[in-house]
């Protein structure tokens, strides 16, 4: 198997799949009866086995309208049945589950608004490498946490429907301001995760351009001499207009730091890591079901929406 | 007792804060989010669709418990003493959904789940840890207050 895979670049199990295909079904003219239709000339043609193994058959194109059509063949497990039974059952069932789909989308957005609340309660704590951006970003990131929350709520609450009654997600898919409305919590969540990524980012550049060292080297502990050229850095991006003598005497005179301390480095980097964290679960939310993977979603409300 | 109003030393209390309360906290917060779910779902669904209405009015009135909520969560970030009302409510509002819908629907798991939550929402709510963190941002509050009357 290794080496036909080798030689043909394709799976065994998919080339057996498509060979079988071919033999069973004569493609060309199946191929040849959809594009005589001007309604679905140039419609995908997928297969579903018995055992949900999908292979694509013939990839679409755009002929017959810009959306996406699929002609689905679909191998039924168990006796034929008839066609009216086989009818009611499309009637019944006219779409695969979702619900681990759905599923995800819990743990995403759920575990990014927890992570998220814990971040923006701590983010005034970051204030120092921020360059004092940081209050504004945290009610920046306050908000993403909060759009984060109604998210779990909705992904939770579609996947009770999964369960319960599929078609609802359906139909409130096809909501114009159900839509407006997810796109818009996915964006104010973004933006939440936007911001702390900014941060993280400034932070990084600071210690870097202050000491020289590699971004897989910000955690390793600072020499005495590295931390106060830390916190001269960071004094001058927080204080702009202020000229290096009067930051300089502020310091003499205890009113600003003359470095941080190890400890505080390390817990500021710590917390813009957790902070990543929840900002990776928030972007991982909106890929499965939003703006950053927009495209797919409309992808799959085609499929469903279509009538064939 | 002074109040500090150092970002990094507030930053230290509540990261402890954060590793002893975090499980009881976030895993109230879950359970209450999977009570309004699951009744926006089942019961409230139910409900819209009993009395001829759109079921768009159960995703507001789930959105609307969820706000309540959210401002029950706010109120007890705050050390707020009257939080724990708004919150209490909103699980027996929750409580009393899931109870009217399995008076009509089959005893499933699947249906027994926003009550089952909900109840160990309330339990979790009377531990011995959620209690002490609320009394702990409580005195927080307190200090701070009077840190500010002191320095008016």
């Amino acid at each position: 198997m290794p080496r036909d895979f080798l030689q043909s670049g394709v799976p065994q199990a998919h080339t057996t799949t498509r060979q079988r295909l071919t033999s069973l079904l004569d493609l060309p003219k199946l191929y040849r009866t959809i594009d005589a239709d001007p309604a679905i000339v140039g419609a995908a043609v997928v297969h579903i086995g018995s055992d949900y193994q999908v292979t694509v058959l013939r990839e679409f194109v755009p002929l017959c309208s810009i959306r996406p059509k699929r002609v689905m063949l679909r191998e039924m497990a168990g006796p034929i049945r008839a066609a009216e039974e086989y009818a009611q059952l499309a009637a019944s069932s006219p779409r695969e589950s979702q619900v681990w789909k759905e599923a995800s989308g819990v743990v995403s957005s759920c575990g990014g608004a927890v992570i998220g609340i814990i971040i923006a309660k701590a983010g005034i704590a970051a204030a120092p490498f921020s360059a004092g951006t940081s209050l504004a970003l945290s009610y920046v990131a306050l908000a993403g946490t909060a759009a984060s929350g109604v998210q779990c709520l909705n992904s939770l609450w579609r996947t009770y429907n999964e369960f319960v009654n599929p078609a609802e997600n359906d139909y409130y898919d096809s909501l114009g301001w159900y839509q407006t409305m997810t796109v818009a919590l996915d964006g104010i969540s973004l933006v939440g995760a936007g911001s702390t990524t900014f941060a993280t980012v400034k932070t990084i550049m600071a210690i870097k351009h202050s000491t020289g060292r590699e971004v897989t080297d910000v955690l390793r502990h600072m020499s005495r001499q590295e931390r106060a050229k830390l916190t001269t850095e960071v004094l001058r991006l927080k204080n702009p207009r202020h000229p290096s003598a009067i930051v300089r005497l502020k310091q003499l005179s205890g009113q600003l730091p003359r470095r941080f301390s190890n400890s505080q480095i390390r817990l500021s980097i710590m917390t813009q890591i957790q902070d990543q964290i929840g900002a990776t679960l928030a972007v991982a939310g909106s890929t499965l079901s939003g703006n950053v993977n927009h495209v797919i979603v409309a992808l799959y409300e085609e499929f469903d929406s279509h009538e064939i | 007792m002074k109040y500090s109003v150092d970002p990094f030393r507030e930053y230290l209390i509540w990261r402890r804060y954060a590793y002893r309360f975090l499980p009881v906290w976030g895993g109230a917060l879950l359970l209450c989010l999977n009570t309004i779910a699951g009744n926006m779902a089942h019961s409230l669904s139910y409900y819209a669709a009993l009395y001829h209405l759109s079921t768009e009015y159960s995703f507001g009135t789930g959105v609307a418990l969820c706000l309540i909520f959210y401002v029950g969560q706010a109120m007890l970030w705050e050390g707020s003493r009257h939080a724990f009302r708004v919150l209490v409510t909103v699980i027996i509002a929750n409580i009393l959904l899931s109870i009217a819908y399995l008076g009509s629907h089959a005893v499933t798991l699947l249906n027994l789940l926003p009550l089952f939550s909900a109840l160990l929402y309330i339990l979790v709510l009377n531990s011995k840890k959620h209690r002490r963190f609320t009394s702990i941002l409580r005195v927080k509050r307190r200090r701070k207050v009077r840190a500010n009357a002191r320095r008016q």
